[in-house]
């Protein structure tokens, strides 16, 4: 699938799937009798325009013998786990055509049992948002994904490939497309004028291949 | 105008003889290999600094430290004429990130050893090659890089080397130069294709960061 044009990101239907997936850890750690505080990650990888959709999920939960009826659970549990992250990455990137035009990693560290109210973490292509920081009440967690959705929403993807900190790669039509892409996973605060102003620019690099200046050096 | 070698090499050549000379009857107190080192510190002084290992923990009388200064004076004078003779024969290196440190190690059995690094790219091992060896490494490198013209601004980046250069494929020509020099060869051409290093060019990312306000 191809996304060209981007849609409003529904934050509401959002945090109703965060939620959901939130719950079907815990029901799957009362399957399991688990009471320990080791977190969950579901992630979800999207590469539009192929066939490569995965769904994974890391738990902590042990080993154990289960009878017939808790396997059925369980594998309902995943099932609708893997939904709930497919349908999260769909969103995403059609909110954010940029995001749908390279691979889309989604990762959400959740289950974190010692509050009330959800608390998770969200990982997109290995920038978590919201800086490297502990897990965040859903509600931020989802007011920083929609700020981030609405500031790249209209910028055009592309195939050039930009890395940030020799570490993070955007693929994008233009170097400002990328630095804005980049800013607004990593570094939402860039938007903010009074910080902007005193913010150093985050370093940016092109990648180019380099197949044909290799082969060029036995030309001259 | 194009890069006067012969020159180069002679100036080199007194360097390295001269610094090995100073060092055994000046007194000074070697405890490593090195015995001088010379540089071009393009991005840090924008000038030369030529310096005789072991020196600094001798006590100079007034009359020696004159003539130590004189000495220095005298090297740095040289290693000046050396920049401006690559930066006026090579344009692809007249810019200010170019630096070369030549270390000037203990004699060797006939001649003094050298080791040269361009640009943070070493051409030989810190162990240093005869000078002679070493001289014809350096010679060819800058060969490879001659006719190349003036990088204009743009920078790229190589296995973490930072290379100005006007085009990717002048960056990549200059990067293999001093630090793959093998890559000249066919065979090892072919057999490193697969693994050839990305290049990066760096970009300015002031104009991207104004533009997030908009």
């Amino acid at each position: 699938m191809r996304i060209s044009t981007a849609m409003a990101f529904d934050r509401d239907q959002a945090k109703a799937l965060l939620c959901d997936l939130n719950d079907q850890v815990f029901i799957k750690r009362k399957l399991f009798g688990v009471k320990s505080r080791a977190k969950d990650v579901a992630s979800a990888t999207g590469l539009f325009g192929s066939a490569e959709e995965t769904y994974g999920h890391i738990n902590h939960l042990p080993q154990m013998e289960m009878s017939n009826h808790g396997k059925l659970i369980s594998e309902a549990v995943e099932d609708q786990m893997s939904k709930i992250m497919t349908e999260l990455v769909q969103m995403i990137a059609q909110s954010a055509p940029i995001l749908a035009s390279q691979r889309l990693e989604v990762d959400v560290i959740l289950g974190l049992p010692k509050f009330k109210a959800p608390h998770l973490k969200m990982l997109i292509n290995d920038i978590p948002l919201g800086g490297r920081g502990d897990a965040e009440h859903i509600d931020d967690c989802i007011s920083r994904l929609g700020n981030a959705m609405d500031r790249i929403k209209h910028v055009e993807p592309g195939i050039r490939s930009f890395e940030f900190q020799g570490w993070h790669t955007i693929k994008a039509a233009t170097p400002e497309g990328a630095y804005r892409t980049y800013a607004a996973l990593a570094y939402p605060g860039m938007f903010e004028p009074e910080i902007a102003e005193k913010a150093i620019p985050i370093p940016m690099a092109e990648t180019l291949e380099t197949d044909a200046y290799q082969a060029a050096l036995l030309a001259a | 105008m194009s890069f006067d070698s012969k020159r180069f090499v002679d100036l080199l050549q007194t360097q390295a003889e001269t610094i090995t000379d100073y060092s055994k009857t000046s007194g000074a107190i070697v405890s490593s290999k090195e015995i001088g080192i010379l540089k071009f510190n393009g991005n840090i002084f924008y000038g030369t600094t030529a310096y005789v290992c072991g020196l600094h923990l001798k006590e100079f009388s007034n009359h020696e430290e004159l003539t130590h200064k004189g000495f220095i004076k005298e090297r740095e004078n040289d290693l000046a004429e050396m920049k401006t003779l690559i930066k006026e024969g090579l344009p692809a290196l007249n810019h200010d990130l170019l630096t070369m440190d030549i270390n000037v190690m203990l004699k060797g059995a006939r001649e003094p050893r050298l080791a040269i690094t361009v640009m943070g790219m070493p051409l030989c091992t810190n162990a240093g090659l005869g000078s002679s060896a070493m001289i014809k490494r350096l010679l060819t490198a800058l060969g490879r890089i001659e006719g190349l013209p003036h990088p204009k601004g743009r920078i790229f980046s190589i296995d973490n080397r930072t290379i100005p250069a006007i085009n990717p494929a002048a960056a990549y020509r200059i990067w293999a130069a001093f630090a793959v020099p093998d890559l000249f060869k066919l065979e090892n051409n072919k057999r490193a294709a697969p693994h050839a290093l990305p290049i990066h060019e760096i970009i300015p990312s002031c104009a991207a960061h104004e533009a997030l306000l908009t």
